[in-house]
């Protein structure tokens, strides 16, 4: 009993943390119908700003901060400082970015808060982990409350406490605001009809813009409080895990309600904590229970346990439509040149991996692997609409399934390769029923709690992950087509080989009759059903042709990293592998290609120092090509190719 | 061949490494796997003969091959002169030798770079081509593959494996990663707050990583 009554203590602290960032979420949800994947970021934004703050202050030299470093009154003006600094950050992204984006699709702004995530994460990198010095840091933040009591057989701390009066404290001022004031009142109506709203003079930037600034500041709040628990603060403390939790909670309220983010923050927090006193803390049991929690709560009470479900219209439209050359070049002897580019490409880069060493064919393999990902994603989001915010979970289910099937089992490498195929395809069939229910900005937080899960649970089971500690794979040898050979570069071939068949797949089906079914799919649910589509047929085939790609790229790349281990299949590489789709431009299987070259292989082949400098890199990237060129780098290359074949054309004219 | 017999150190009276035993034959990868702060640094120090163990001993076949956690380099030589430098210090014949341990951990196409201007992973490979001067029979390896990306980890561990399986030397690897252990060490000994608790195969335990956590008591929470 004193030790049920010890976890349900740690329970209910986390809970209220979880709620502090549902708080957030829920909130900027309302005003400006962004889910935003940035929240827990800015939170460690906010948390490491405090501490530099509380116990540094010095900039070029110059102490800027008065008091002692780790007074109180020290770390009482860094909190404020902090929490204006993350304040305005809200307020500059709401104006130079969530703006321009409102009143389209809701995916759209989605992927932009991805990309914001990329860019705090490298902002925290950039400041506060940019060499060995002080990435070796152990950053601490000052003690507010010195005492602490015991519940059962559980001590709470000083820290603690300090969620639990400051978390109840934040969420009753937040109830009088929103029903008692009339700012309050008018966003509240705002999120409730917009257009009603409006016509009564209510102004939806200043409630866009408000939201963000609140939301921030509850994400801010929430990193300090969260550190505080944690002990220590490094760039992992808040990430993907508080990310999924927040939005869990979120969900349980229903996404619109404020009161029911609180509930469903505590509600995840106590569950977990009471799941993990039955299991004795087995490892990865409250993540699947994330991923059961949203699942159960998409499919069976969509609204949540508080708010009304959200008839969302979203689709992924936001995908480019890439021109084909204007029909009186179509046939011109440039044009057909310029259709040579791809094979040389592919001929060159053979002829690079002949004369390069087992580094950069390493890297080449990298791209040609995260390629056939992107290939996977594009035929999924590209083609038929439905986004994954899981994909990387889909290519490790590809990673298992061939150490399980070669290394334990003993099939040979070749049967293998297309029985992972298999696999991978009805493992995304299982995850695809759901999505026959749920759409858009819904399936984006389930598909994200499925690679959650996968990365802490499934990976690490016995059944899957063999010994708990990765399965051994030892690569193959096909007669004198040697895997293992040291310079890397057979294994570079043979990948390339499936990328180019996968590619060549997928450029199939684009033309087919499957593809329109895709495409239409894609534009409009509903027209399409009207018009005889048979939806539930083409999006359960949308994924199962994707998850198959995804396991086939799973089952190359354990072969050459010649392990298969749970922590490489990390929920946020899903996040990045939106970025190398979207950057190469959505809805092209050569501009995914583009996209794992520019966004994994430069990195790689340049050795930059740091790795801020891709990671804000990425980020910036990616809003450029949400916000300004949709096409991506597939779109660019489209357009130098037009100016190419025109000018030619031109040319050879003027000499006839 | 490489030892630890009943190694034991206190730092002003608290115990760090408590009675510490296992051995590394010839041609084996052996994992020290413990938390931070479990007392592996120690016992590597006292393996190699910095630090002078408070009880027990040592056995060593001859020069050993060391890649500390961090290493101490002028930040303004380059990694070619420092590897002579390290040449220099381990009376190695230079000819040649620098260029080959440059190419076999991977930093060939560094040499001419300042130590000061790499990033975390290229340190590390320099760092791992400094141990591999003078060709020793036995390696100690501080978190080897810590900072290094899936290519540079991929590269890191098939030479580490070749140290053990073709040039037949006793290789002692620290980690704190379990997966890391199991990929690359033929057996680990786990180590927790200065105390060996377990020694197993990877691939046979089957509850390991539970356990571990167990032991270690981390609550999981990324």
């Amino acid at each position: 009993m004193s030790q049920f009554l010890g976890y349900l203590a740690i329970g209910v602290t986390a809970g209220f943390a979880y709620a502090l960032l549902a708080l957030g979420i829920v909130l900027i949800y309302k005003g400006s119908r962004t889910l935003n994947f940035a929240h827990p970021y800015f939170g460690l934004l906010c948390a490491f700003n405090c501490w530099w703050f509380a116990t540094r202050g010095r900039l070029f030299g110059v102490q800027i901060m008065p008091f002692k470093a780790g007074s109180q009154p020290r770390f009482a003006l860094a909190i404020v400082l902090a929490l204006a600094l993350i304040a305005l950050n809200g307020y500059l992204i709401e104006h130079s970015v969530i703006r321009r984006l409102r009143g389209g699709p809701r995916l759209v702004t989605l992927v932009a808060t991805i990309a914001l995530a990329q860019g705090t994460l490298g902002t925290v990198l950039l400041l506060f982990n940019r060499n060995e010095e002080q990435a070796n840091d152990f950053r601490k933040l000052p003690v507010i409350v010195d005492w602490s009591f015991s519940v059962g057989t559980r001590v709470v701390t000083g820290a603690e406490i300090l969620v639990l009066v400051v978390a109840p404290v934040v969420c009753v001022a937040l109830a009088v605001f929103f029903t008692r004031s009339r700012f309050g009142v008018a966003i509240r109506a705002a999120a409730e009809n917009g257009e009603a709203a409006r016509l009564l003079g209510i102004s939806a930037d200043r409630v866009s813009t408000f939201t963000w600034v609140v939301g921030s500041l509850l994400a801010g709040l929430a990193g300090i409080l969260i550190t505080g628990v944690r002990g220590s603060l490094d760039i992992s403390t808040l990430s993907t895990g508080f990310l999924v939790r927040g939005l869990a909670a979120a969900l349980v309220g229903g996404l619109t309600s404020l009161p029911g983010a609180v509930v469903g923050g505590l509600f995840v927090g106590v569950t977990e904590s009471i799941l993990r006193w039955r299991t004795n803390d087995t490892p990865g049991v409250p993540e699947t229970l994330l991923f059961v929690v949203i699942i159960g709560i998409l499919l069976f009470r969509p609204g949540g346990l508080f708010g009304q479900r959200e008839e969302t219209e979203d689709k992924v439209a936001f995908v480019p439509t890439l021109k084909e050359l204007p029909a009186r070049l179509r046939n011109s002897t440039a044009a057909k040149a310029v259709r040579w580019i791809g094979p040389l490409v592919v001929l060159f880069a053979i002829g690079m991996s002949q004369v390069s060493g087992s580094q950069t064919n390493g890297t080449f393999v990298l791209v040609v692997l995260y390629g056939m990902v992107g290939v996977s994603l594009t035929v999924l989001m590209g083609y038929s609409g439905q986004i994954s915010l899981g994909h990387w979970g889909l290519v490790g289910v590809g990673a298992f399934a061939m150490a399980n099937l070669f290394s334990r089992m003993n099939v040979p490498y070749l049967l293998a390769l297309p029985a992972t195929v298999v696999v991978g395809m009805l493992v995304s069939l299982l995850i695809g029923l759901p999505a026959l229910r749920i759409r858009g900005l819904y399936l984006a937080v389930a598909t994200l709690a499925f690679n959650l899960a996968a990365e802490f649970y499934i990976f690490k089971s016995r059944l899957v992950g063999g010994s708990t500690a990765g399965i051994v794979v030892q690569r193959p040898k096909f007669g004198p087509f040697d895997l293992d050979d040291p310079s890397n570069r057979p294994m570079f071939l043979f990948s390339l080989f499936f990328l180019l068949l996968v590619m060549l797949v997928a450029r199939n089906i684009a033309g087919s009759r499957t593809g329109r079914g895709f495409y239409s799919l894609r534009e409009n649910e509903k027209a399409a059903a009207t018009l005889g589509v048979a939806l539930t047929r083409y999006k359960l085939l949308a994924f199962a042709i994707s998850g198959g790609m995804a396991a086939l790229a799973g089952a190359l790349y354990v072969t050459y990293l010649e392990v298969a281990e749970s922590t490489t299949w990390s929920t946020s590489r899903s996040l990045l592998l939106i970025s190398v789709v979207m950057i190469g431009g959505l809805g092209s299987t050569s501009g995914a290609v583009l996209g794992a070259f520019a966004v994994i292989g430069l990195p790689q082949l340049f050795e930059f120092a740091n790795d801020w400098v891709v990671t804000i890199g990425t980020g910036v990237l990616l809003i450029i090509v949400i916000v300004r060129a949709r096409g991506g780098l597939a779109g660019l290359v489209q357009k130098g190719r037009e100016g190419v074949v025109d000018t030619l054309d031109g040319m050879a004219q003027q000499s006839a | 061949m490489l030892a630890a017999v009943g190694l034991s150190r206190s730092f002003g009276g608290r115990t760090v490494v408590d009675n510490v035993s296992f051995r590394v034959a010839p041609g084996e990868v052996v994992g020290l796997l413990g938390p931070n702060g479990a007392g592996k640094t120690t016992t590597m120090r006292m393996l190699l003969g910095v630090l002078r163990p408070g009880a027990g001993h040592v056995e060593v076949g001859g020069p050993i091959g060391y890649l500390p956690e961090t290493f101490a380099a002028y930040d303004a030589l380059t990694v070619a002169s420092y590897l002579r430098f390290m040449a220099r210090m381990k009376r190695v014949a230079d000819a040649g030798v620098v260029d080959d341990v440059a190419a076999r951990a991977g930093v060939g196409d560094l040499l001419r770079r300042p130590v000061g201007r790499l990033s975390k992973g290229q340190r590390q490979r320099v760092g791992l081509a400094q141990a591999l001067l003078g060709e020793p029979s036995a390696y100690v390896l501080d978190e080897p593959t810590q900072g290094l990306d899936p290519v540079q980890v991929v590269e890191a561990r098939r030479l580490i494996r070749a140290l053990a399986t073709e040039q037949r030397a006793a290789v002692l690897v620290s980690t704190h990663l379990l997966a890391e252990a199991a990929s690359t060490c033929d057996r680990v000994v786990v180590v927790v707050q200065g105390r060996v608790v377990a020694e197993e195969v990877p691939g046979e335990a089957a509850d390991l990583e539970a356990r571990f956590l167990r032991l270690v008591g981390e609550a999981e929470l990324a």
